[in-house]
């Protein structure tokens, strides 16, 4: 499944649900710079957390998970924003990203009976 | 200017290459390898696609859509407290050992 076209059809869907959200997402919150990115990171830490504690089906776990929660989430423009911000900011901005991202994975993974 | 539609067009598209091209690199290299490995080719990337004077549309499609979905902050989230909470003597497997990230 993962390396068949299907498989791959499965993650483009998802693919493109997921950064169609994460636009929408940036676009609705706007300023300040980051802010959308930071709501993305973390309501889509969270669902992977629980996809990967429940999901037990290889389609579910590459359209909801590789597809569309790993294209909801970036790590490209939280890094583009961080640059954006300056030096203070920036690394603020990081390591509230960070404490933030992991708290959820971790709570999306012990809501899942995981962790 | 573009439209709103047009606009989640491209950024879909984008994010379907972007992913699948994630996909493609997760199949070849295993686990937080690979997470690491897309972050930074992606954020690099993306550097040099937000420095050319590309025009709107094409920061929407490559941007926004390919990079920013090739790139992941959930799989990095979960594989980092996957393995920062795993129990000595455990499987030693994160969520990379049930499932491929990202």
């Amino acid at each position: 499944m993962e390396r068949t076209p299907f498989g791959f059809l499965l993650v483009a869907a998802g693919g493109f649900l997921g950064a169609v959200a994460r636009h929408a997402v940036a676009v609705a919150v706007g300023t300040p710079t980051g802010a959308g990115t930071l709501v993305v990171n973390a309501v889509g830490s969270f669902a992977l957390g629980l996809l990967v504690s429940r999901a037990t089906t290889t389609r579910a776990q590459l359209f909801v998970g590789t597809g569309a929660l790993s294209s909801f989430t970036t790590y490209s423009t939280f890094v583009g924003d961080a640059v954006a911000l300056g030096a203070l900011a920036g690394t603020g901005y990081v390591a509230a990203s960070y404490a933030v991202g992991f708290a959820a994975a971790l709570g999306g993974l012990a809501v899942g009976g995981r962790s | 200017m573009t439209g709103p539609i047009l606009a989640a067009a491209l950024v879909g598209v984008g994010g379907s290459i972007g992913a699948v091209a994630r996909h493609a690199v997760g199949l070849r290299i295993e686990g937080r390898r690979s997470v690491v490995a897309v972050n930074a080719l992606g954020s690099l990337a993306l550097g040099a696609v937000l420095a050319a004077p590309i025009g709107s549309p094409a920061t929407l499609l490559v941007a926004v859509g390919a990079c920013g979905a090739f790139t992941t902050f959930s799989s990095f989230a979960v594989e980092t407290v996957s393995t920062a909470t795993r129990r000595p003597g455990a499987t030693g497997k994160g969520p990379s050992g049930t499932y491929r990230l990202p």
